[in-house]
């Protein structure tokens, strides 16, 4: 428990060194995120807008 | 993907558990694995964002143009990353947050610039319009990226010099050395992914106008 302490502290700087990971792991999950998101949303209204036009095609 | 996951888990390994503390900085160098990396996917972005620009704009070329819209949150991201991470390490070694020198200011001046971009990018009613609106600036824009490479040489400042890219070798050890050069293949492969995922997605955002416009005209 001691050991997992002293890594965590990090010869007294833990509280700079964490956040700066911790910060570049929520950023780009964030990117991945969104980007993934983004992808899907486009793709689903491409689709449901292909529909469209194959229906009023075939009206 | 799978290559881009496998660099980080195994530079993330190294930088927290593997690489030695350094003499002067002790632990907080482990700050430069994500510190660095960061700030070079930065500048490689807003290269890659300027040259994507100059071939939208010379030879209207659409997927230059797309891939210059894709890369620019994604650089946004990378400078911010740069950005928050350095004052973070500034703190305990310099004593302080932050200084208006050479290198802060024109790192913060190449967010604005991606700021800028994506926000003109959307601007006006007409997407090309707003298009070429943005790529003007990246390209201008671009004179940053040099500015912000030499500044630590030609002004005084706060920041440390180049310690990899340098003409004659890098000046850090290998045990520093290996985990950094794993963020930054994760880093740069990230960015790659990233990228792919998103100018799919502005395809598809351009083919939804298209259509759209269509409709509009019957």
């Amino acid at each position: 428990m001691s050991q997992l302490f002293t890594f965590l502290d990090m010869s007294g700087y833990g509280n700079f060194i964490w956040p700066a990971f911790g910060i570049s792991a929520i950023i780009l999950l964030g990117i991945l995120v969104h980007s993934q998101r983004f992808l899907k949303r486009t793709e689903k209204e491409l689709e449901t807008l292909n529909n469209q036009v194959d229906t009023s095609d075939t009206a | 993907m799978a290559i881009t996951l496998l660099c980080l888990t195994c530079g993330l390994y190294f930088s927290l558990f593997k690489s030695p503390p350094d003499y002067q900085q002790s632990d907080t160098v482990r700050i430069m694995y994500v510190h660095v990396p960061a700030a070079w996917m930065a500048m490689f972005c807003y290269s890659a964002m300027a040259l994507s620009s100059a071939a939208a704009l010379i030879w209207g070329h659409l997927v230059a143009q797309l891939i210059a819209k894709a890369t620019a949150p994604i650089g946004a991201a990378f400078t911010f990353l740069a950005l928050i991470t350095g004052s973070l390490w500034g703190k305990p070694m310099w004593g302080t947050w932050w200084v208006w020198d050479a290198r802060l200011t024109s790192v913060l001046i190449l967010f604005f610039l991606y700021l800028g971009f994506i926000v003109l990018h959307d601007a006006f009613d007409d997407t090309s319009r707003g298009a070429r609106a943005a790529s003007i600036l990246a390209v201008v824009g671009a004179v940053n990226v040099p500015i912000i490479k030499f500044s630590v040489d030609w002004w005084n400042t706060l920041h440390q010099p180049a310690s990899v890219l340098k003409l004659d070798g890098p000046a850090i050890h290998s045990s520093m050395l290996i985990p950094l050069l794993l963020m930054a293949s994760g880093y740069t492969g990230f960015y790659l992914w990233m990228l792919i995922v998103r100018v799919r997605a502005e395809f598809n955002s351009n083919k939804i106008r298209a259509i759209r416009i269509r409709q509009a005209n019957r």
